[in-house]
């Protein structure tokens, strides 16, 4: 089971995470923050868990959480 | 924030003054991975004046922000100060090239051992877009609106005949070398120079690039980033990697009398 | 003190025997005349000291390199001239607004610009207060021979560790360069910066009155974690430049750590002046033929005075203003077009004459009793 949880203080809806993304789990979204900014959706069963979002992320706003 | 933020970043300092998609963001996770992996507290960090400057005031550690082109030689008196720990130096493409030149030329001859990270986005980016020693030629910018009528300069060419033991190139597109190349240059005794090609949005995507969208730019690094050495490059490609590591080279050492 | 070591050395190198005295361990600096003897008997004494020599490419690196290693915990020192004190101006601010302790030797020459590499003058003297942007106090200290080149330079390291500031020591020339008696004690009362107290709260950059507005102060790695900006900050650190009212206290504290606190600074010799109605007020090398001149006019019987400010800033006022009391005449010979006249008519609001000289000769004490002369 795998979380992917963006804190929406932090995400400026950058969206280089849906570009590195190899698996194209995350797509941008809809949801605005209190910024303004649009935060990525996630299709969570398609994670492989590489965290190449957390790695490339400039507002260390993504967590990729595996559970079980 | 994810937990790595919460561990390493200086809360009072944040949200961090980057535009969404600055790869600044990106180079400050590398950064902070490397601490994580090394130990945080055997590392000191120096910046000049410029956004790239502001990548180690986010990280929760011992930090000199000073003045605009004088990084190199603040982390030449700490590191004579605390030769035990890691100093390691942001400095953007106009800080370490242009007003700071002669102290990054003089530091590589020296090979003091610092860990230079130069950001390089192609122009001044805090001041709003100006032209920089790096921004190519005929390139359209704040001061250049007729076209650029200079030619920028290869920092890594630069870095290497000035004596630097340790030069590499890497970009924001590429996190994971990025990374890996960092640990790689603190590792290094002596003066390790890496150039990092940098998304910039707002002033070079717009002014250089033609767009201000991060995805685009991003994709754009990462196509113009050639991996294989031996492929050479055409255009606006970059090659990325270790450009020169070399350990034949004495690492500066002040003058001594008698034992140690 | 005990001082069982006399020699005749010049000025510059006393302010070397001085530095190292006060424990200095590192110098970082480059070749200007008529200071680069600093540079040269550093090169020698520090390793012999295990301290750290630099010549660096810049004055711009020099006193950038000050910065560094005052915050690696380092006392640090530089040395130069007309020229170079220019060059080091935008760090001199950085070192005030970042609360970085450091000391900067200007042996002054003529100016403007190239000048005049091999004459003395003491043109300086407002560069040294008022050379780098912004609202700012300085401390400034000018010797007079090369015995106080030595001990004011162990004083200046003090005052910077004390202060939390850079602090600016004025010789010129002739003092550089004067080889002279120096008693070079063995051992002397050092001020170092105070170390945050356990268990409180530590505030990098804030404090209040009842600490005369001073900071404890702890290097990196001691584990503080320190951001050191020379943007307006907060006590943590943090940019507070868009933020009026907290930036205008962060210069405000800044200017009272000095001007509140100078009582502790002032250092002035009066001699004379009980029941004069001349007073010479003098500074630097133009001290000593104006003490000449006293005397000679006391041998004429008239009332004349004469004072030697050591600090020269924060300009000593107090001291000044209570010999306007009964003082009616000041005389201010220096080596410049008139400079710290200005600051003594101010203060005193009395009758204040300049005398003064360019061109690299100091003052002959005939030439000051000659203005007395015509003033009397």
């Amino acid at each position: 089971m795998v979380k992917i949880i963006i804190d929406p203080q932090a995400c400026k809806g950058c969206n280089l995470c849906v570009a590195e993304c190899p698996k194209h789990v995350l797509s941008p979204g809809k949801t605005r923050t209190s910024k303004g900014y649009h935060m990525p959706e996630a299709n969570e069963i398609e994670c492989v868990v590489c965290r190449s979002c957390e790695r490339v992320c400039p507002d260390f706003a993504i967590s990729v959480i595996k559970e079980g | 924030m994810n937990s790595l933020g919460e561990k390493y970043l200086r809360k009072s300092s944040l949200p961090t003054l980057f535009c969404p998609g600055c790869g600044n963001g990106t180079i400050l996770n590398a950064m902070v991975r490397v601490a994580d992996k090394m130990g945080l507290e055997n590392f000191s960090f120096v910046s000049g004046i410029g956004c790239s400057s502001w990548i180690p005031v986010f990280i929760n550690s011992d930090v000199l922000h000073t003045l605009h082109g004088r990084a190199i030689p603040v982390a030449t008196g700490l590191k004579m100060a605390q030769p035990n720990k890691h100093v390691v130096v942001f400095s953007g493409d106009g800080d370490c090239l242009g007003i700071g030149g002669n102290h990054f030329i003089h530091a590589a001859r020296r090979n003091i051992d610092i860990t230079v990270v130069m950001i390089n986005n192609y122009i001044y980016g805090m001041t709003g877009g100006q032209v920089a020693p790096t921004t190519p030629h005929h390139v359209t910018t704040k001061t250049t609106p007729y076209g650029n009528p200079e030619s920028p300069f290869d920092a890594c060419v630069l870095a290497s005949a000035a004596g630097a033991t340790f030069v590499a190139r890497q970009t924001t597109a590429y996190p994971a070398q990025l990374q890996k190349c960092i640990e790689q240059a603190i590792q290094h005794k002596g003066f390790s120079y890496i150039e990092v090609i940098t998304q910039c949005p707002t002033q070079a995507g717009r002014n250089i690039f033609g767009s201000g969208d991060p995805t685009f730019l991003y994709n754009e690094l990462k196509r113009r980033a050639v991996i294989n050495p031996n492929q050479p490059i055409q255009g606006n490609e970059f090659h990325i990697g270790i450009i020169l590591e070399r350990d034949d080279k004495e690492v500066f050492k002040p003058m001594t009398v008698g034992e140690e | 003190m005990d001082s069982n070591n006399v020699r005749i050395i010049h000025g510059n190198e006393a302010c070397v025997e001085g530095a190292i005295l006060a424990g200095c361990r590192l110098f970082a600096g480059y070749p200007i005349t008529p200071a680069s003897e600093v540079a040269e008997i550093m090169a020698n004494r520090l390793p012999q000291e295990k301290g750290t020599f630099l010549q660096m490419e810049d004055e711009l690196a020099s006193i950038n390199a000050l910065i560094g290693a005052s915050w690696g915990g380092l006392k640090a020192m530089t040395a130069t001239s007309g020229p170079g004190f220019s060059l080091m101006q935008e760090g001199i601010g950085y070192a005030v607004v970042s609360e970085t302790p450091c000391v900067i030797l200007d042996v002054m020459r003529g100016g403007p610009s190239t000048g005049q590499p091999t004459s003395s003058a003491q043109q300086d003297v407002y560069q040294a207060r008022y050379g780098t942007h912004g609202d700012y106090e300085a401390i400034v200290l000018t010797p007079s021979s090369a015995q106080e080149a030595l001990d004011l330079t162990i004083r200046a390291f003090n005052l910077s560790e004390l202060f939390l500031t850079p602090v600016i020591v004025l010789s010129d020339a002739i003092i550089g360069h004067t080889r002279e008696r120096v008693e070079i004690p063995v051992k002397v009362d050092i001020v170092n910066r105070q170390l945050p107290l356990d268990g409180v709260e530590y505030v990098p950059f804030d404090a209040d009155k009842t600490k005369r507005w001073i900071p404890y102060r702890a290097n990196f790695g001691m584990g503080h974690h320190i951001v050191v900006d020379g943007q307006l900050h907060d006590g943590y650190g943090n940019r507070v430049g868009h933020i009026p009212g907290k930036s205008a206290a962060l210069v405000q504290r800044l200017c009272a750590k000095i001007k509140d606190n100078i009582d502790l600074i002032t250092d002035i010799e009066l001699r004379e002046t009980e029941d004069a109605e001349v007073v010479l007020v003098s500074y630097g090398s133009t001290s000593r033929p104006a003490l000449r001149a006293m005397k000679e006019a006391r041998k004429l019987g008239q009332k004349v005075g004469w004072v030697k400010m050591k600090t020269l800033f924060p300009f000593p006022e107090k001291e000044l203003a209570a010999l306007s009391q009964h003082v009616r005449t000041f005389i201010v010979p220096e080596m410049n077009m008139g400079k710290i006249v200005n600051e003594v008519a101010r203060v005193t609001k009395k009758q204040t004459i300049s005398v003064p000289k360019i061109g690299g000769e100091l003052h002959s004490p005939d030439e000051i009793l000659k203005v007395i002369q015509e003033v009397l």
